[in-house]
């Protein structure tokens, strides 16, 4: 079937339209006697005209278009594509949830505080800190909070000489992008033979001009940092905070917490480790939990309860300020507050350790195929290497396009950055032991057909949507905007 | 073992140890230090989904519903009427719970739909190129800013007053770490208006930029042609409610460098304002600079007209610590839902749904303004809102119209951190209000005691 891939501009016809509203006796004041000539709008934006049925066709279409975790899996590492409970959403759209002003009087808020109240307080206890503020509306966001948090923390004592960040070379982008948002510079920290932050090369670089290390752990590599309490001491010892990012916080509920290994700071990812959608890229949200040295700084408001009430708290007079406006992603926070409540300590502690035992299931598989560099197990996600592929001219990327004939979401491809030809599959606990085995049968399909017929891989994909994008021609034409013909 | 989300039967466990080549689960994770680990958490048990239901509904019934009130209250937040297909194709799992398109070739459809965002967003605003959205109003100006101190390579910047108190204080927290010096322009008194004198005054050799509001947080139209002129040699960004772009000149008529603002009038409920949307666009000189993710048309091998990311390597998984930005989430799904939004109401629909609300604005300010104690704050022009004073507390006010079940006016003293304004109070209009109930507000308020 041909598809119709026309915009939505390109459809309706003039004279069209999708929406009505109450035709009531309105005063009908010119807009020349509202407004300054030179403010009234002349010629209307170029919008659609379509009628309601038009939109919705246009857009279910658009939706068939679009690998998600509901039409299958979707291993990509890092990003926790778990499936998304529905009830999640059913709570989200429960009026006296929803239909709530940001300004009205915190007495007519109480429910929507107490949720907020209680997802502080379970975050806390998950992840071993002192506080959490929910404000951060992304992981990233979360990670500049920390980090001005930080930088607070360190002004606040007078300790200006402290301007570096240190982070592996396994890290996430955002882990430097964000510290140099925050006037710092970076230092990075190799990785060693074993995949993890090489503590000899670690001491060479702290010293009392670092601010901060951040870290995953499990890092990028799905690898725990097994010398976390030295990084810890090393760290320490120096003067500098430790960062958690919490982007792989599906290993490890229940089982051990950052605060508890000595982070001063983490930020969680709510649309990874607690089930809330991820919405073709958001909105997310990225709580920030703090020991209790760093809560004088936290952004305002802050949540809190005094006997039965709950309310906002200002008084924070030492605080970094506001991070966004309001107070957060509220209706993200509503969905993880579901989650927290439909699955329990017991039910978060099963996630993180059936999340383990698929990632170690499909590593075991994995290694019999490809290599899987460092280590003989893995936390919730691993990096396998396609060099191997290399052999029928083949590369990752070629490899991860196969997967799309198959109905299945490539890993994480080329990241972490210190793996060549990188892949990084990340299953989850919500994926069947049959939806594994049907990958491996998938990939073992795939190499055989990459032995027998390496320019079939290379093409691939074949019945998806579109085909391989001209990615040069995107970027050399930059056509980012329809204009009207 | 087996849990509503979690699949794992006692026998599959087994087999799968087994293949791994380990006995028990805890081997998995004997690389963590023995000593800080946990047996467990010590929250609550799992409930069943009746239950949370049951526990959600306990909640929302200590909230006040403003779907039983009528809401004349704004502040950056609006209440406008959302049309119900929205809710039904942005519930679709395949826009719901697919992530960032980084597989171009499976997600056509997100991306088709941020290439007709970025195109509604260029249209409504006049400018060349747009983002595919930032996280809301506020860390979208703290954005512009920062983009506008990297170009001009000048390190202070300049905000009017008059620009939303939260904006205001998230470019402090976002001028910090690069040390923006950020200074302050005052609003007339008189018109709402910024302060033209102030602002001439307080530009130097190296201001990079000025921020102002369109319309600004009191709901004043900014003279954004006489601002541009005074602001000739620096960055001008405009922070808009994309809303009144039904009925305002685009600002990128006035050749404003940047234009941002927050669309949750777009079809995004109120939670407590945080379905918040952050719009960005700017001029097409300035796109490398730009932060955040952008989607351009291309083909695929076969000619098909597909759609992908492109300028990545100014993002922060190519760049790194020489990022535009850290920004990797946004708000994408809320992006969809004013899409859809946008596409519904067509271009004659907004400006009917502009029209319509700033004559409704009008009607009642006119109103009001006529009442004894009550008197319009500024003489400016203004769209949906507007600030008034009176001779009663602003709190008394808001605590009696409760009662009649009318959320509004906003006491601005309730947006925290804000010094000066105590005896101001902002409402807003829109068309969501119907006459009837803009009527019985006015009664209420010049029947108060």
């Amino acid at each position: 079937m041909r598809r119709d891939n026309r915009l939505i501009f390109e459809k309706g016809k003039e004279g069209r339209i999708g929406y009505t509203f109450p035709s009531e006796e309105i005063p009908q004041i010119k807009l020349e006697e509202m407004l300054p000539a030179e403010y009234i709008r002349e010629e209307m934006a170029d919008l659609p005209d379509c009628t309601e049925v038009d939109v919705v066709r246009h857009y279910t279409n658009l939706s068939s278009l679009n690998h998600s975790v509901d039409n299958g899996f979707y291993p990509l590492g890092s990003c926790t594509m778990k499936y998304n409970p529905k009830i999640n959403e059913s709570a989200a759209a429960i009026s006296g949830l929803k239909n709530l002003h940001p300004y009205q009087p915190e007495e007519t808020i109480q429910g929507a505080l107490e949720l907020m109240y209680n997802l502080q307080e379970a975050l806390k206890e998950i992840s071993g800190m002192d506080e959490v503020t929910l404000q951060p509306a992304a992981g990233a966001h979360g990670e500049f909070t920390g980090i001005s948090l930080i930088k607070a923390y360190h002004d606040a004592r007078n300790d200006a000489k402290r301007k570096t960040v240190i982070v592996p070379d396994s890290a996430h982008g955002t882990n430097p992008a964000t510290a140099a948002m925050c006037g710092y510079k970076i230092a990075q920290v190799a990785s060693d033979e074993h995949g993890r932050v090489d503590l000899e090369a670690l001491k060479l670089i702290m010293n009392d001009e670092v601010a901060a290390i951040m870290l995953t752990n499990p890092n990028t590599l799905g690898l725990f940092e097994s010398d976390i309490l030295k990084i810890q001491k090393i760290a320490h010892d120096a003067g500098a905070l430790l960062y958690y990012d919490g982007a792989n916080m599906n290993a490890i509920m229940g089982k051990i917490r950052p605060g508890d290994m000595g982070f001063d700071v983490l930020h969680f990812n709510l649309h990874k480790t607690f089930s809330t959608p991820h919405g073709m890229g958001g909105p997310g949200s990225g709580p920030v939990g703090v020991k209790a040295k760093l809560a004088p700084y936290l952004p305002v408001p802050h949540v809190k309860k005094a006997e039965d009430r709950y309310y906002f708290d200002y008084d924070i007079p030492e605080s970094i300020g506001k991070l966004r406006t309001f107070y957060g992603n509220y209706n993200v926070l509503i969905r993880a507050a579901v989650y927290v409540m439909s699955m329990g300590g017991e039910g978060l502690k099963t996630a993180s350790e059936m999340a383990v035992l698929n990632a170690n299931y499909l590593r075991s598989e994995f290694i019999r195929r490809f290599e899987v560099p460092f280590g003989t197990k893995c936390m919730h996600e691993f990096v396998a290497d396609g060099s191997s592929l290399k052999k029928y001219g083949l590369k990752t990327l070629d490899f991860a396009k196969a997967l799309l004939d198959y109905g299945i979401h490539p890993p994480t491809v080329y990241f972490p950055l210190i793996v060549h030809e990188a892949m990084m599959y990340e299953p989850t606990e919500t994926e069947t032991k049959e939806t594994l085995d049907h990958f491996i049968d998938v990939v073992d399909e795939i190499l055989v057909k990459a032995a027998e017929d390496p320019e079939s891989i290379k093409n691939a994909p074949y019945t998806t949507p579109v085909r391989r994008l001209n990615e040069l021609k995107a970027n050399k034409d930059l056509d980012v905007r329809y204009i009207k013909s | 073992m087996a849990k509503r989300y979690i699949p794992h039967t006692e026998e599959e466990i087994k087999e799968m140890l087994e293949r791994i080549g380990v006995s028990e689960i805890d081997e998995l994770f004997n690389e963590l230090p023995a000593e800080k680990r946990i047996s467990g958490l010590r929250l609550p048990d799992g409930m069943s989904e009746s239950d949370v239901s049951r526990k959600l509904k306990e909640m929302a019934e200590r909230n006040a519903d403003l779907d039983d009130y009528s809401v004349f209250m704004g502040g950056g937040v609006y209440n406008h009427l959302i049309p119900h297909a929205i809710a039904h194709i942005v519930e679709r799992g395949e826009f719901l719970t697919a992530y960032t398109p980084y597989q171009a070739e499976v997600s056509q459809g997100s991306l088709q739909m941020f290439y007709e965002f970025q195109s509604m967003i260029c249209e409504l605003t006049g400018m060349e190129v747009a983002n595919s959205s930032m996280y809301d109003g506020g860390t979208a100006c703290a954005e512009a800013m920062l983009m506008s101190c990297n170009i001009k390579r000048k390190g202070k910047y300049l905000v009017s007053e008059a620009v939303h108190p939260e904006y205001i204080q998230v470019m402090k927290t976002y001028a910090r770490g690069p040390e923006i010096n950020l200074e302050f322009v005052k609003y007339d008194n008189e018109t709402g208006l910024v302060d033209q004198e102030d602002l001439l005054s307080k530009i130097d050799g190296d201001t990079a930029g000025f921020l102002m509001g369109y319309p600004n947080f009191f709901g004043i139209v900014e003279d954004i042609k006489t601002i541009r002129e005074i602001t000739k040699d620096i960055m001008l960004t405009v922070t808009c409610n994309p809303f009144a772009l039904g009925v305002l000149t685009a600002p990128g008529a006035f050749d404003v460098d940047i234009c941002v603002g927050d669309a949750q009038p777009f079809g995004g409920s109120l939670y407590l304002g945080g379905m918040s949307l952050g719009i960005f666009a700017t001029k097409r000189n300035y796109m490398r600079k730009m932060p955040g993710r952008v989607i351009g048309k291309t083909e695929d091998i076969e000619g098909n007209t597909g759609y992908v990311m492109v300028l990545q390597t100014r993002e922060q998984h190519i760049r790194r610590e020489k990022a535009t930005s850290n920004i990797c989430s946004n708000h994408a799904h809320n992006a969809l839902v004013a899409t859809i939004y946008l596409a519904l109401l067509g271009k004659r629909g907004l400006k009917n749904a502009a029209l319509q609300s700033i004559r409704k604005a009008h009607y009642l300010a006119d109103k009001i303004d006529k009442m004894d104690r009550y008197e319009l704050a500024f003489s400016g022009p203004f769209f949906n809102e507007f600030a008034i004073k009176s001779s009663f507390e602003p709190e008394y006010i808001q605590k009696e119209m409760m009662k009649e079940m009318i959320m509004g006016p906003l006491p601005i003293n309730s947006v925290k951190q804000c010094e000066g304004w105590d005896d101001l109070m902002l409402i807003a209009v829109t068309e969501a209000n119907r006459m009837e109930e803009i009527n019985f507000f006015a009664h209420k308020l010049e029947e108060l005691l």
